[in-house]
């Protein structure tokens, strides 16, 4: 076990210094950001001044020193644009795309995993063909388009909802967030809705696959056969090992709900990193962009080694090799 | 021989499965639209030429205000949004389509040499690809692209970039399997040629589940490029796909103009909806497990 | 600090109880403006961008102030006079205090000079050669060379404390502003909302209004929606869609006021265009210019695109600014003619047409895409194959940058809050690599040796009435020859609740100081 930690950590570090290499090199073909800094009417000599200031001036190497040695001690730079360390920027904003991350995942499962079961256990009721073609549904809207659906006829023209924004925020733990207010909530609920149907859709599905293949094992006929009360037999046997594939998954559902939050951060105007990395990616605002990418490789790193070691604790037949 | 039993098996079940006929019918209306659609509408919505900036925003033609020569209505620029869905299907099922293909030939290629050949070669290549599978492809693609700045090309080489994976990985499990076969055995010893052992023999019989992902990923790339096209990072504004056509009809939707983002809405649904019928149906056939 | 909310109500209650007899004597004024997108930093010498040059108003105070129609009188100064052609004597007002109480000096005017031209902003004292304090409320500011508008472009450089600034640091001063204007910043949550609070002891007496929040809103129909219900009382750039839903609605007023911003149409004079596939360059002969500016129906671009809100423009600046030559109509001088336009193409030898690709912005401009997009088929009518380069302002300004091998025919907009055609015309009109700092941004590649003299004659003066003439001389000439077609201005558009008390400003600064509400 600890064999396993310690190469499995030493290959997040791998992967982390290749992301930043790939990140850096990539951030030299975005556009030239003293343009969106100086005024149109610079002269040379102005423009030569700000490349300075802003550190453009070195050559890629040194560029580059400079960029690895301040992230190893957390300071990725002053954004182009705010003058503010990007680091902090994007901290401020982590709090409410986590806000949206969490509540979509719980949307999510809450509603997919009895679903999944039912349709599982039940595969040719009609209710069950019901819920499978809605969750096909589910897997080919684009996002996008429903979060504008949903803004248009719940908030625009019913004026049920916000139609943008954060609620008031408060405190709960001590940590700053939306939703320890009403309103918070209020304006939670489209947003996570809309970034909920993807996953909602996915995980409904391979809970039923899941449950599909456990229903037929034998060991579920011998609950049966043993008295296990039907509702019993799915969710105390039967669900534990179906699960399995849908923990798997669950860690790379959690990526793609930070991906696809950019957009729905986007259209509902919340303020998250994710909108931030799309305007900072319009205003070429790199460091800001870096901060980004490396935060969320770290984070995505990091959930991919938690779902490995859960996965041991959860099947005793796989072995940590 | 396997292969001829089990499409017969396959195109029985498919008569009597109701959606995936349905997903067929679907697919096969969307490849019309792609082949003939242009010849149905007069309007070319990318010749600026043709269209009339006076006609602009004008509602579809059962709304009042209406006109018959722009069924669905017209968006900012006067561009018929029916001619406008048509000529953006086709942009998208083009992206969609040929972005599926460069990712099956270049990750079946990976997975057979991968697998074949073992090695430093088989670490690398699956290394990369386990790398890469930690992060969403959403987020790959948008990152190349805002590197890369828009176009059709671009979209390609950054959804190949993203695709290829998953067939290097399913072809290189299948490829270590087939190696240890008798037959392959013998054919080393008559002395066929490497490449010929992986092009004849191997290939054909590590194929069959690509036929589902590949299925799958044409409209997983339509979304991804719809996505990518409404944030800016996609197709080129002159020639619009339908992502793009919605991102210009968010500006104004909660002005009441629905009929510029719900129709090219609607099309991507329904095309990916059709793909994902039929990709289910085949999944169902072709996986063993469920035997 | 944060408060449990049972804390936060019983805090809030006993405050109410003491306030309360207070409160009945004073109602506090407050207003709520909707801006197209939140500041991005309240350092003034760190960046320009519209909403933090907002804020920069509120919170500092400038040497000359500018008021909402152009016109310049004191600020900080109370008067200034010329010692010689080349050095300014400015008099500071005596008693003004910053909001920490600490008082105006000269040193801190000569700070803040020297601050600013080791900045990105330097471009702002490219005018100023040296400044000194010659004692506590004097300050004298020489120019390169004799230059007439200086007080002009004083009314651009807000003034900081020197020991404050150098105390916080840089970064620190984007986040916590301190100046002399009249309001200090109460609140910033980014994003979400900036609340100011009027500062009592301004030297120009306490703002009527006690607080100002300001909320980014940047989707134009949720700022309408915002707008509508109440929760804004000003809405800036309210979207030309709604102006028509919102004008319906009673007691909302629709404001609008031309702006600054001229949308401008370069075209390359030289022998041999890049994005031409001709052995010639056919926008080189004047008479492809001219039909090129006949083929364009300002007035249909108007109606469709701009919905009615755009003003076409008639010369390079408008009206009110040096240099404006009064009588001059490019628009009377090449109205919209297609015949007219073809015949001139044919004269020239391109009666086929040829092709060319317009580099313009699809993010930066109102409707700039749609504009771009309608010049295309305009200019179809001679025959003109325009491709459109369209992309992101953030990749627009390298690509486009002086002097270029990928553009020829470029779409962008400028606008001159100095009030003084001068700035513009040595920047896009002086000949390139003739004189350090003019011509820095010359994209046609226009040069009339004419009009550089008449610019080096303007900028010799220290005469305002002088200046004016040189450069209505040059305005003549430049509308003669055509470097680059005026399209239109667009227009400013708020809409505002009744009771609020707002005049728009030609340069779109917003100013609360200048502002009223109704109990």
């Amino acid at each position: 076990m600890f064999a396993f930690t310690v190469r499995r950590l030493i290959q997040m570090v791998v992967v982390l210094w290749a992301v930043s290499v790939i990140v850096f090199l990539m951030m030299t073909f975005t556009g030239d950001p003293v343009f969106m800094v100086v005024p149109i009417d610079a002269t040379q000599d102005e423009i030569a001044q700000a490349r300075r200031i802003l550190g453009l001036d070195r050559p890629m190497i040194v560029q580059y020193g400079i960029f690895l040695s301040g992230l190893l001690q957390g300071d990725f730079g002053l954004s182009y644009v705010f003058r503010q360390p990007a680091f902090d920027l994007i901290l401020e904003r982590l709090p409410a795309t986590m806000e949206m991350v969490v509540v979509a995942m719980i949307i999510a499962t809450v509603v997919a995993i009895p679903l999944g079961v039912y349709a599982g256990a039940n595969p040719g009721k009609p209710l069950s063909r019901l819920i499978m073609s809605g969750s096909l549904l589910g897997v080919s809207l684009p996002g996008f388009w429903v979060g504008m659906m949903l803004i248009w006829v719940l908030a625009v023209e019913y004026r049920i909802f916000p139609s943008s924004g954060r609620g008031d925020v408060g405190t709960i733990f001590g940590m700053q967030t939306s939703l320890a207010t009403a309103s918070g909530w209020h304006h939670i609920i489209l947003p996570a809705f809309t970034l909920s149907v993807g996953t909602l859709a996915i995980l409904l599905r391979m809970t039923r696959a899941g449950m599909m293949e456990v229903t037929r094992q034998d060991y579920m006929k011998f609950a049966r056969a043993k008295g296990v009360s039907r509702r019993g037999v799915l969710y105390g046997h039967g669900l534990r090992n179906a699960l399995i594939p849908v923990v798997t998954i669950f860690g790379l559902q959690l990526g793609d709900l930070i991906a696809f939050a950019t957009i729905t951060e986007t259209i509902f105007a919340w303020p998250g990193m994710g909108k931030l990395l799309i305007d900072s990616i319009y205003r070429a605002d790199r460091p800001v962009i870096v901060v980004y990418l490396m935060l969320v490789a770290l984070i995505f790193v990091v959930i991919n080694f938690l779902i490995d070691v859960l996965y041991t604790f959860i099947d005793p037949r796989i072995t940590v090799k | 021989m396997m292969t001829r039993f089990m499409a017969s098996q396959l195109a029985f079940n498919w008569r009597r499965n109701l959606s995936a006929i349905g997903g067929t019918v679907i697919i096969a209306l969307c490849l019309f639209i792609v082949f003939a659609g242009p010849s149905l509408v007069s309007q070319n919505p990318y010749d600026v030429k043709q269209l009339n900036l006076l006609d602009s925003y004008l509602p579809p033609v059962w709304m009042e205000g209406g006109n018959p020569d722009y069924l669905l209505g017209t968006d900012g620029q006067g561009r018929d949004v029916l001619a406008a869905v048509i000529y953006g299907t086709r942009i998208s099922a083009f992206i969609g389509l040929a972005a599926t293909l460069l990712s099956c030939v270049i990750g079946t290629f990976l997975g057979l040499i991968a697998g074949y050949f073992g090695g430093w070669l088989d670490a690398l290549i699956m290394r990369i690809a386990d790398i890469q599978l930690s992060f969403p492809s959403m987020l790959i693609a948008l990152f190349l692209m805002s590197a890369f700045g828009t176009g059709i090309d671009k979209i390609l080489i950054s959804l190949t970039a993203v695709g290829w994976v998953v067939y290097a990985r399913t072809v290189r499990g299948s490829t270590l399997g087939e190696r240890q076969r008798e037959y392959v055995q013998a054919a080393r010893v008559a002395g066929l040629r490497d490449a010929a052992i992986i092009w004849r023999h191997i290939l054909p019989n590590v194929m069959t589940p690509l036929i589902v992902v590949a299925t799958v990923q044409v409209g997983t790339f339509i979304l991804i490029e719809a996505s990518l096209s409404f944030l800016g990072v996609g197709v080129p504004v002159t020639e619009p796909s339908l992502g793009l056509l919605i991102k210009n009809g968010f500006d104004v939707l909660f002005s009441g103009l629905w009929w510029t983002s719900v129709f090219p809405g609607l099309m991507i649904m329904a095309m990916v909806f059709g793909i994902n019928l039929l990709g289910d149906f085949l999944r169902d056939e072709l996986n063993p497990r469920l035997k | 600090m944060t408060l449990n909310p049972s804390m936060r109500r019983l805090l809030t209650t006993a405050a109410f109880a003491i306030a309360l007899p207070f409160a009945s004597m004073v109602d506090a004024k407050d207003l709520t403006i909707g801006l197209t997108s939140d500041p991005t930093i309240l350092d003034p010498q760190a960046g320009e961008e519209l909403s933090s040059n907002i804020m920069f108003y509120h919170i500092y105070d400038p040497l000359v102030r500018r008021d909402a129609d152009m016109q310049f009188g004191p600020g900080l100064a109370e008067s200034w006079s010329l010692k010689d052609e080349k050095t300014w004597v400015f008099k500071l007002r005596a008693g003004v205090k910053f909001h920490n109480g600490e008082a105006l000096k000269a040193s801190d005017v000569v700070f803040t000079i020297d601050r600013l031209k080791a900045s990105v902003m330097s471009n702002l004292s490219a005018n100023i050669a040296g400044v000194t304090a010659v004692d506590d409320l004097t300050v004298e500011i020489t120019t390169p060379g004799p230059y007439a508008a200086l007080p002009n472009d004083l009314a651009a450089i807000l003034i900081l404390n020197e020991a404050y600034v150098t105390s916080v640091g840089d970064t620190e001063l984007g986040l916590k502003p301190m100046g002399t204007g009249p309001y200090m910043l109460k609140e910033w949550v980014k994003e979400d909302h900036l609340t100011l609070e009027a500062f009592p002891d301004y030297f120009a007496g306490k703002a009527r209004i006690d607080t100002v929040i300001f909320r980014p809103i940047t989707n134009p129909a949720t700022r309408t929606a915002a707008l509508l219900t109440g929760e804004l009382d000003v809405v800036q750039d309210l979207a030309v869609r709604d102006v028509d839903r919102v004008k319906a609605e009673p007691g909302i007023t629709v404001l609008t006021r031309p702006s600054l911003l001229n949308i401008l149409l370069a075209m390359d004079v030289r022998e041999k265009s890049p994005t031409i596939a001709l052995d010639k360059n056919p926008m080189a002969d004047r008479r492809v210019r001219e039909a090129i500016a006949r083929a364009i129906d300002v007035a249909t671009i108007d109606k469709v695109v701009m919905n009615g809100l755009a003003t076409a423009s008639a010369q390079f600046v408008p009206e009110s600014h040096v240099g404006y030559v009064d009588g001059a109509d490019f628009r009377a001088m090449y109205p919209f003619d297609i015949a007219r336009a073809k015949e001139l193409m044919a004269e020239a030898g391109f009666a086929d047409g040829f092709t060319m690709t317009l580099d313009a912005t699809n993010n930066r401009y109102v409707n700039d895409a749609q504009i771009a997009q309608a010049l295309t088929s305009m200019l179809a009518q001679i025959d003109i194959d325009l491709q459109l380069n369209m992309m992101p302002k953030s990749n627009f300004w390298g690509y486009i940058r002086t002097p270029s091998d990928n553009s020829s025919f470029i779409m962008s907009g400028w606008d001159v809050p100095s009030g003084d055609a001068g700035s513009m015309y040595g920047a896009l009109y002086y000949s390139r690599d003739k004189k350090p700092g003019y011509g820095e941004v010359n994209r046609t590649s226009y040069s009339n040796p004419e009009v550089d003299a008449l610019l080096d004659q303007a900028d010799s003066t220290a005469k305002i009435e002088e200046r004016d003439g040189y450069l209505q001389e040059a305005t003549k000439l430049l509308l003669a020859d055509i470097p680059m077609v005026p399209v239109h201005y667009e227009q400013d558009i708020y809409a505002l609740h009744d009771g609020v008390t707002f005049t728009p400003r030609t340069d779109k600064f917003i100013w609360a100081y200048e502002m009223d509400v109704a109990e």
